[in-house]
């Protein structure tokens, strides 16, 4: 026999609704006023003014470049340079860790406390160049075999480093990013500037292409590591004269 | 007064190391969360990619090979040997040695067919200068082989090869590397058997 429900329990019943009822309503108010603060964070995270976006990208390409100004990440540089397909490879898989390493750095600068943001960088970086390794490594594996250990190497190359250690934890996505897509691009460009030189004038080919029909006799100095330097060295110069050239010339620190 | 003071900075810090220790941990705990689903997603591709140039390399050693099997060898003279077979019918040898070279350790690949003669040679790490030694890769140099057996010599001698011009290091050591593959497979057949059950000679 069906018992009646007793009265405390009706007004428990419809006490409980209505303060579900509230709660719902105040739920989704503070959803919906969340996601619009949300929408504002993103904003004011990623935009970034022309000027100083426009600003960032030249030093990155130019006249701050990472290898040919800065001299940094110049083991990868030297490893991989000495055929051009090599040196697009490595000068790809390069930006796009630093892209995706700079993103989340500084998306999580303030999440984390002030002594681990270095390790944790480093352990991004990592992360990220294992990542890309792989993916590479499934796109082309002929490559990836030619790179060898040097793919990996790419955790510790120094413009990573420092742009994780330094510049990414301290700033907003936005100029994080534009500052990775500048100094990235400009290590591949720089990269790949010096692995045409060293491939054309050590190997006598480009892209795998011979020069001249095998006739030039290579000097075969310039793809061995030591000429690797010495192409570097000159091609430091020549960027300093071309920056100093216009009376440009800024005191080096 | 000093008295809490103290109190307050040992309390602070004990604190703030463990909240970065934490931080750090779930940081670390979310990056391998990622590499685990990089590696769910493409692992076996990548894996796949590198069985399928490894056998590339294989047929390259011992041309019309199809499949290949693990065999009872002696380890101290080769780092691997697989038993290549075409169908049903077992063709020679694919041994894979360790020798010096002028840089570093080289390891080769060797294929050996049933005559005790190469088939084939294939560089698979080397160390060595480009330009000068790394010229052991290229097809003029190791086609040599092709055909030899017995133990090989360089530039002097019956049965020699000619050594890469500046690179003599490497040239001796890949023809060390092919005499040792030479000498592990003639070793295997004095044994008494090829491929035997698990475990017999």
């Amino acid at each position: 026999m069906k018992k009646e429900p007793s009265k405390g329990w009706l007004d428990f019943r419809d006490k409980a609704g209505e303060q579900l009822k509230g709660a719902g309503a105040r739920a989704a108010g503070g959803l919906s006023a969340g996601a619009k603060r949300s929408g504002a964070w993103v904003k004011g995270s990623f935009r970034v003014e022309k000027g100083d976006a426009a600003r960032l990208l030249t030093e990155g390409l130019f006249f701050q470049n990472p290898l040919l100004v800065l001299t940094l990440g110049v083991t990868c540089a030297l490893a991989s340079s000495a055929e051009l397909k090599s040196a697009v490879a490595m000068g790809g898989c390069t930006l796009l860790v630093l892209l995706c390493s700079a993103l989340v750095i500084s998306l999580t600068r303030n999440i984390l406390p002030a002594p681990v943001r270095r390790v944790g960088g480093l352990a991004i970086v990592a992360a990220f160049t294992t990542a890309v390794g792989m993916v590479f490594q499934v796109l082309a594996p002929n490559r990836a075999a030619e790179l060898g250990i040097y793919l990996p190497l790419i955790a510790v190359n120094t413009l990573l480093l420092t742009r994780a250690a330094a510049f990414d934890a301290e700033n907003k996505p936005g100029r994080a990013l534009v500052d990775a897509l500048g100094a990235g691009v400009g290590y591949a460009l720089a990269l790949a500037l010096l692995g045409l030189v060293r491939e054309a004038l050590g190997s006598g080919s480009v892209w795998g292409v011979s020069l001249f029909g095998g006739e030039l006799h290579p000097a075969v100095l310039l793809a061995a590591p030591c000429g690797g330097f010495l192409v570097l060295g000159a091609l430091t110069a020549l960027v300093q004269w071309l920056k100093n050239r216009n009376g440009k010339g800024e005191k080096e620190p | 007064m000093s008295g809490e003071n103290i109190r307050a900075e040992t309390r602070q810090k004990p604190d703030s190391r463990l909240r970065a220790a934490a931080a750090l941990l779930a940081l670390c705990a979310v990056l391998v969360l990622f590499l685990a689903l990089v590696q769910a997603l493409i692992g076996d591709r990548v894996r796949a990619g590198e069985e399928e140039r490894w056998n590339e390399q294989l047929r390259a050693v011992m041309p019309g090979a199809e499949t290949f099997s693990e065999i009872w060898f002696d380890h101290e003279r080769a780092d691997l040997m697989l038993a290549a077979f075409d169908g049903g019918e077992m063709l020679g040898y694919c041994v894979q040695v360790t020798t010096r070279g002028f840089g570093g350790d080289m390891e080769l690949l060797v294929g050996v067919n049933l005559d005790g003669s190469v088939t084939g040679v294939w560089i698979l790490t080397d160390q060595e200068t480009p330009e000068m030694g790394a010229q052991a890769r290229e097809p003029a140099f190791l086609d040599q082989f092709l055909g030899k057996s017995g133990t090989i010599r360089v530039e002097r001698g019956d049965n020699a090869v000619e050594a890469i011009s500046g690179a003599t290091v490497t040239s001796q050591a890949v023809t060390d590397g092919v005499n040792a593959a030479l000498a592990a497979v003639a070793n295997l057949e004095t044994g008494g058997g090829y491929i035997g059950e698990e475990g017999t000679v």
